[in-house]
């Protein structure tokens, strides 16, 4: 090949082979970008789905609880006014406590509050919520076992809380029936026919952010 | 022998499928008495000229013809008075060494000066008519001659696409099937004979559709009349016939004629006698009709130099090439933008179908956004909906929830004894007392009350649980009660009654409990023992024990 024929070979591939190049380059950056859109889009669309998926969670979540606080909301109610979630007042408690002994005729009463228990819920971490349960052992001595029985209902509706009677015993310490006899006048000597040994729990809840000191 | 076809052959044939239209091209047409050369513009003679000879003053001629359409490609037709045609046979051979005999043979056969080649025919050699196992070749040879390379000089010398060159001859036999009236399975022997200026009176003799031999007469003078032409055609044709009986002609073979010449001179020749049946004269603007080219353009022309021009220009390809080497290396350079061309064009389809597959896709894509999006969207505002919801019950859920659960966890594992001894109380009839009572969880494990409420509760006691909460349960508790008969009666029997109906009217006040006698008053089973004293001063007793006591146990309630 001569050299005027190379000259005109380089010539007549100049523009096919630039063609040919810039048609390349043309299809490498459309596909490039339109490539990279679509995996944006698909990136997008993944993180949208993600996203739904999370939202439908909790609204599922949400909606349970919004069920489940309509739901048992008198209940909630009724424990957080009986004092379930109140720090525990034993001063106030004894008062009451030795209150109602004189209001149910009860001839004597011991009551000790034993050192509180505490049982953590749920993952048993330190901040997490935990049940709290004081020991009460009272012993009673009465003339009828119905005054034990309604002192042990009063202390429960008048004490600040959730008083559970765990176990006791009531037995008879005098061969007398009472009952049987009729009423007592005022000025008669009661006698100590029922003797009782009681032990009941004193129980609140207690929340990591509601604890304040030591109860009273 | 003749199974499958060659190269050269499956070309030929793809070419009957292949014509296309002229485009832009140029065609130059060589003779011996010079050169025409025309161009084509959409499909139709843009212009066209006629060079005598290839001296200074035709190539600059020829040079500034080519000039006014740089970008067209210019192939060249030879129809020279000198190009020589021999049949050959040769064996079947490997195609390395078939190639080398065959370049042998073009050595014995042609001059050095001679630009060769050769064409594979379907035929047996009339030469050598019964010869088996052998391919009949056709060798080409046309003498490079002085004239030839100035042609081709000016031709690669300008700015054109070159597109080769080819010979006339070997082109024709589609030309030939154009206007032919007998079908071409019945054909034997064909002649065509064209009036070129550029040459003469070209005769071209073909005998099953393959070039026999061709013949070429110079023009006559300028001052012939028709009755001289005329005289020219039939004698050369006379001639032409004479040499076809050398060659196993016989006067009971078929031969059909085609004349391709004007008007006037195709009547006189039709007056004469010809000794052949089927003689077809046709003037240009005919035979152009009956090409399939623009005929108007051909009604003035004395000649067919243009109108072959023409016709060849529509041809993807020629059937042969016949070239000088610069030539052939300007036509390679010529052509070697095409395959890049071609890929380019590939390239580009196959990327815009791609990026149409992926534009399709993103546009799939982008409807999933505008769903997924709007999901998102509708499933966010419902979102806030219920967070708007909860928090206009004005609650802290988390310790709602705990509270609740605790609360029913707790109710779980409490006894509820006040029913049991309720029912003890009420059961109780005239005579009988309550000595004993106790009461107590029945745990099964022992665990504190607090704790068994708390493992009642999962890891996360602040969701609403699964199941439905019973907050209003109560735990299994038993009440332990020692009943005491005041004056019994004297009948035992009577006494175990009595504390048997209690237990009964226990048991029917109490049914989700159950009542047992775990200490009757006396050991009746056989399990157990029974005692008992007897004699005088038991005698002088009052006959009936002083105490009498049963030990009830009521467990519950059943879950």
């Amino acid at each position: 090949m001569t050299r005027t024929e190379l000259g005109r070979l380089l010539r007549r591939l100049t523009i096919p082979l630039g063609s040919l190049v810039l048609v390349v380059a043309l299809l490498l950056t459309v596909t490039g970008e339109l490539r990279g859109r679509l995996a944006q889009t698909d990136a997008r669309i993944d993180q949208l789905k993600r996203d739904t998926a999370s939202a439908v969670r909790k609204i599922r979540r949400i909606k349970a609880n919004l069920d489940f606080v309509r739901e048992h909301g008198e209940i909630y109610d009724r424990t957080r006014d009986a004092g379930f979630l109140a720090p525990q007042d034993r001063l106030a408690a004894g008062k009451r406590l030795e209150q109602l002994a004189v209001e149910t005729d009860l001839n004597n009463v011991e009551y000790t509050f034993d050192a509180a228990r505490r049982a953590a819920l749920g993952n048993q971490e330190a901040d997490a919520a935990a049940l709290v349960a004081t020991p009460l052992e009272i012993q009673v001595q009465a003339t009828f076992d119905s005054d034990i029985f309604a002192f042990v209902d009063k202390l429960r509706d008048g004490l600040p809380g959730y008083l559970l009677l765990v176990d006791g015993e009531l037995r008879r310490a005098a061969d007398a029936d009472l009952a049987a006899e009729g009423e007592l006048t005022p000025d008669q000597e009661r006698p100590d026919v029922i003797s009782a040994g009681l032990s009941l729990a004193w129980v609140r809840l207690a929340f990591p952010s509601a604890e304040s000191g030591a109860d009273g | 022998m003749f199974g499958l076809p060659s190269f050269a052959q499956f070309r030929r044939r793809l070419g009957g499928f292949a014509r296309g239209s002229a485009g832009r091209r140029i065609v130059g047409v060589i003779g011996s008495d010079g050169a025409v050369f025309v161009r084509f513009a959409r499909g139709r003679i843009a212009d066209r000229i006629y060079v005598p000879a290839p001296d200074g003053d035709g190539i600059q001629a020829v040079r500034d013809f080519l000039e006014q359409d740089a970008a067209a490609p210019v192939s060249l037709l030879l129809d020279v008075l000198e190009q020589h045609y021999r049949e050959a046979q040769v064996p079947s051979l490997n195609p390395f060494d078939r190639r080398k005999v065959i370049a042998r043979k073009l050595r014995q056969t042609f001059d050095a000066d001679t630009i060769t080649g050769y064409l594979q025919l379907d035929r047996r050699a009339l030469s050598h008519e019964g010869a088996e196992g052998q391919h009949t070749l056709m060798l080409v040879g046309v003498p490079d001659t002085e004239d030839l390379r100035a042609w081709s000089d000016a031709v690669t010398g300008s700015r054109n696409p070159v597109a080769g060159m080819a010979l006339l001859p070997l082109e024709a036999h589609r030309l030939l099937r154009a206007v032919m009236t007998t079908p071409a399975e019945q054909a034997v022997w064909e002649v065509l004979i064209l009036r070129h200026r550029a040459s003469g009176y070209r005769q071209l003799v073909f005998y099953n559709g393959e070039l026999v031999f061709t013949r070429l007469t110079p023009n006559p003078e300028a001052d012939a009349d028709v009755a001289d032409e005329v005289d020219t055609i039939e004698g050369e044709f006379r001639s032409t016939m004479s040499y076809l009986r050398r060659l196993s002609f016989t006067d009971a073979d078929r031969l059909e004629l085609v004349v391709v010449v004007p008007e006037d001179i195709g009547q006189q020749l039709n007056a004469r006698r010809m000794r052949i049946r089927e003689v077809h004269t046709l003037n240009p603007e005919q035979f152009a009709e009956a090409l399939g080219l623009a005929a108007k353009q051909y009604s003035g022309d004395a000649f067919t130099d243009s109108l072959i021009a023409d016709w060849f220009a529509r041809q993807r390809w020629p059937e042969f090439r016949l070239e000088p080497p610069p030539l052939r290396r300007a036509r390679r350079i010529s052509m070697a933008p095409k395959p890049i061309g071609w890929a380019t064009a590939a390239l580009l389809v196959a990327g815009l179908i791609y990026d149409g597959m992926l534009l399709a896709d993103l546009r799939e894509r982008f409807e999933d956004l505008a769903e997924a999006r709007a999901e998102n969207q509708r499933r966010t505002a419902t979102l806030q909906d219920v967070k708007g919801q909860l928090a206009a019950e004005g609650v802290d859920v988390e310790r709602f929830v705990t509270t609740v659960r605790t609360r029913a966890a707790l109710a779980a594992q409490t006894p509820m004894y006040t029913e049991p001894v309720r029912g003890l109380a009420q059961a109780l009839p005239d005579g009988m007392i309550v000595a004993d009572l106790s009461f107590q969880r029945e745990s099964g494990d022992g665990d504190p009350l607090i704790e068994s409420a708390a493992a009642e509760l999962d890891e996360t006691p602040g969701e609403p649980p699964r199941d439905a909460l019973s907050p209003n349960g109560a735990g299994q508790g038993s009440v332990t009660a020692t009943v005491e008969l005041r004056q019994p009666p004297a009948d035992r029997r009577g006494i175990m009654r009595s504390f048997r109906t209690l237990r009964q009217q226990v048991d029917r006040r109490l049914p989700a409990y159950s009542v047992q006698i775990t200490e009757p008053p006396f050991e009746t089973e056989e399990s157990g023992s029974f005692a008992g004293t007897a004699g005088l001063e038991r005698a002088k007793g009052s006959g009936t024990p002083d105490r009498v006591t049963a030990t009830y146990v009521v467990r519950g309630p059943d879950s």
